[in-house]
């Protein structure tokens, strides 16, 4: 089930509200576990029993390293038996077509593949899984000494399909009493509006004109509509992604848990370091926690240091799907990384603001444009039309301006701190006309994607390939 | 309870909760009369299509469907496109003087699609040797096409069927491109329907006798049986205050007078069918809708029985056939499933008409 639908917001979440805030708090975990299988199954039923069986497993080797905590050896086999398993399911179901494919592209072989669809969230729950894990190893966490609890974190529905990235420390204690409240319920309910909204009214509507330029449904490709296109793109997986998080935290405060932020405006970065410290922030210290201070980070000299800045962009390419494009992505961001730590972000503080605000824009567009496109090829047409100068602009193009222009600015608003801090502001005043005015803008956005929702139109799930 | 949030908390739970228990207690309907389409059914449970997806998938479409006040969601929605300064809503441009038009495309399909018909019209005329017609009708986002939200642009189907007809093997073919265009200032289209009006269709009906070397009838008492027609595009669209279309018949008495027509599942003496003016599918007046095949047979005494193999542009244009024909049989080969030379061949046809809009050609 996804957030965005009729089903969970006029059935399924009233009506596991109204049970949830009845029940005794001991059966709050129990409410959540089922309403989590419904939710999940809800789309996605197959591949439930794996979920399960590999939440017996995290929960029992997390007690078992707990168990042996001071035998290093065996500590570490346990360790090892939980990531190994957990990784050979994500690389079987995520990898292994991707792998096969490049086996029989190099060496003419024709292994056919496997074709098993890549079950929704699970690179989420991996790495949830994950973090537990080596936490407990680390000693960082107390082991769970309840399955009951263990379950309701690790099928928790808010951040089940697109993240956040829950670590167990972050709801640990909150798995055991829930911090229920009318303050925390109107809060979450509010942060659940706004995600609803930037997923529904604004990534859903711009997200049209991408659908139409990515299956090519345009005649002319000029030097504009490309241009327009991947800011368009930009603004839709912006406003989807972040919409999402925001559900999810918005959610998870309605029952009782916070969640770690996952965005900060992104867009208003001024060089690639800030970017990857606005977007998906769960995921950037995932991937630092776990893979690049293990590795020795930035202590063992420069080096070592971009080999571990360019392993670390791999696997964070990879990790967005199995495909070249990402992994390309990934590594792009790897290199401009590397080059702003050796000598660029010294010269874009002499620049200026404004010209670093550009350039990081610049650079992000061009990124989403490796995104974007799995063929390879594609990606050299789009490029191709953004550098064509000579190919301007059409009728066509000023038509695709003239729809999508409007949705395209409001895009570009919200996607600063703007609409945030004047909602902030109108929530914390005290002065009657500008509480109402927060009330109404609530309102309208609730209203208005429920009118989106029921009539159907464009609403992509954009996370199945992570 | 901290006070900011009291005011938001009572509106936001009064109007959330109100509409789940509606939701859930207000009974369903089947048929959307404002879609002019059957809403989705209630799915039934199979263990198969619960493990591959398919029956979340169609309970999500069935509640979609019915949530309580459709209408007034999709006119929301509508509102907001407006707002946004959308020239397009679902696929159908807003034009200007009340014009709304579906986005037609050609693409890859178009041709082997084009290249099937073309094969059925001239085995048709090979294998029954009966004189054979094709008459191919430009839609109106191609005669219109001045009225098309500002820059907005579609295919040139003139080129198109022209094109068409120049791979058929004795086949007459029938151009009307121009005459609509000499005519586009009349009302030869419908603003909210994708079909020509009577108006339209006398003109087709026109060229079609040239063709046929046979005299029209021109005398008529023209008639606005509805001045409230809300046509397909509408419907797709959910513009608010659209412009009502008038649906005008071309009556006469060899139109009203001594016509028996069997209908897939009725058999009643008018080409006419009242029932329709009060519901949502008025254009379903010509001819009683869609049917796989109906069989007309007039006051005429000339022998002449002509074969429509056509699209629903022929319910409006059997008006006008019932003045020069004996027998009309219409059939629709997206419901006829047996062969139409057989069918011919059996009911002693005289002369064929393979009728589409290109619309439905491409």
């Amino acid at each position: 089930m996804v957030f965005s639908s009729i089903v969970f917001l006029y059935i399924f979440l009233p009506i596991m509200l109204l049970i949830y805030f009845i029940v005794p708090n001991k059966f709050k975990n129990a409410v959540m576990i089922v309403a989590s299988l419904i939710f999940f199954a809800w789309g996605e039923i197959r591949y439930i029993f794996i979920m399960l069986l590999l939440a017996i497993m995290d929960y029992t080797c997390g007690k078992k390293i707990n168990q042996y905590f001071e035998n290093k050896n065996k500590k570490k086999i346990y360790l090892f038996i939980d990531i190994g398993v957990n990784l050979l399911i994500l690389f079987f179901f995520k990898y292994a077509d991707f792998i096969i494919s490049n086996i029989n592209n190099i060496t003419n072989l024709n292994i056919p593949l496997l074709n098993i669809p890549l079950p929704i969230g699970v690179s989420f729950n991996t790495f949830q899984s994950l973090s537990y894990i080596i936490d407990v190893y680390r000693g960082t966490v107390k082991c769970e000494k309840s399955f009951y609890n263990y379950l309701a974190y690790t099928t928790l529905f808010p951040q089940i399909i697109a993240g956040p990235i829950v670590r167990y420390e972050t709801v640990d204690e909150e798995l055991e009493n829930k911090n229920i409240s009318i303050d925390n319920f109107t809060t979450g309910m509010k942060r659940f509006i706004i995600g609803l909204g930037k997923k529904v009214l604004i990534a859903n509507n711009i997200g049209e004109l991408w659908h139409i330029i990515e299956i090519g449904e345009y005649t002319n490709l000029t030097f504009v509509l490309s241009w327009f296109g991947i800011i368009a793109f930009a603004l839709q997986i912006y406003f989807d992604f972040s919409g999402y998080s925001d559900m999810a935290i918005g959610l998870a405060k309605i029952f009782g848990m916070e969640f770690d932020e996952n965005f900060n405006f992104p867009y208003i970065s001024k060089s690639i370091t800030e970017f990857w410290r606005r977007w998906h922030i769960t995921l950037s210290s995932w991937f630092k926690d776990y893979i690049y201070i293990p590795l020795g980070g930035n202590k063992k000299g420069l080096l070592k240091q971009i080999r571990n800045i360019l392993i670390v962009w791999f696997l964070t390419g990879a990790w967005h799907g199995a495909s070249w494009n990402f992994i390309l992505w990934g590594l792009y961001f790897g290199v401009i990384l590397i080059l702003e730590k050796i000598f660029i972000l010294k010269i874009l503080e002499k620049a200026g603001k404004f010209i670093s605000h550009i350039y990081a824009i610049i650079l992000i567009l061009i990124g989403w444009v490796i995104f974007a496109f799995e063929d390879l090829k594609q990606i050299a047409i789009y490029f191709k039309s953004m550098f064509n100068i000579n190919n301007f602009i059409n009728n066509e193009t000023l038509y695709y301006l003239r729809n999508y222009g409007a949705i395209t600015i409001i895009g570009i608003i919200c996607s600063t701190v703007i609409v945030k801090k004047l909602l902030e502001k109108a929530d914390n005043s005290n002065k009657k006309t500008y509480k109402f005015f927060g009330i109404t803008i609530y309102m309208i956005i609730f209203i208005l994607s429920t009118a989106n929702l029921v009539s159907d139109t464009f609403n992509p799930f954009l996370y199945f390939r992570f | 309870m901290n006070r900011k949030n009291r005011y938001f908390f009572i509106i936001f739970i009064s109007f959330w909760a109100i509409f789940s228990i509606l939701n859930l207690i207000i009974p369903n309907k089947e048929f959307s009369q404002n879609e002019n389409r059957m809403l989705a059914k209630k799915p039934n449970f199979k263990i198969q299509e619960l493990v591959t997806g398919k029956y979340v998938e169609k309970l999500d479409n069935y509640i979609n469907d019915h949530f309580i006040f459709r209408d007034l969601w999709l006119k929301i929605k509508s509102v907001e496109e407006k707002a946004l300064g959308k020239t397009e809503n679902n696929n159908v441009y807003i034009g200007k003087d009340g014009y709304l038009f579906e986005k037609l495309k050609y693409t890859k399909q178009s041709e082997k699609k084009i290249n099937d018909l073309v094969d059925v019209i001239n085995s048709f005329y090979q294998n029954t040797n009966i004189t054979t017609y094709f008459l191919a009708i430009p839609n109106s986002i191609y005669i219109n096409e001045d009225k098309l939200p500002k820059f907005a642009e579609t295919f040139n189907q003139e080129e198109l069927i022209n094109e068409i007809y120049g791979k058929t093997k004795n086949i007459k073919t029938i151009n009307v491109v121009e005459t609509l265009r000499n005519n586009k200032n009349e009302y030869i289209y419908f603003k909210t329907d994708h079909h020509i009006t009577s108006d339209g269709a006398y003109l087709v009906y026109l060229e079609y006798c040239k063709k046929a070397g046979i005299t029209p009838i021109t005398e008529y008492n023209k008639k606005i049986v509805t001045d409230s027609f809300l046509g397909s595009f509408d419907s797709k669209a959910q513009i608010i205050n659209q412009e009502k279309d008038k649906i005008v018949v071309y009556e006469n008495t060899n139109n009203t007078q001594g016509i028996t027509a069997y209908y897939d599942k009725e058999t009643t003496n008018s080409i006419f069918n009242e029932d329709f003016l009060t519901k949502k599918d008025k254009y379903s007046y010509f001819l009683n809708g869609n049917n796989a095949k109906v069989v007309v047979k007039t006051n005429q005494k000339n022998d002449k029985k002509l074969l429509v193999v056509k699209d629903s542009y022929a319910h409006i244009m059997s008006q006008f056939f019932c003045q020069n024909y004996e027998e009309i049989h219409f059939i629709d080969q997206r419901y006829y499933n047996y062969s139409i030379e057989e069918y011919a061949k059996q009911n002693q046809i005289t002369e064929t008409l393979f009728l589409y809009n290109v619309g439905n050609i491409i």
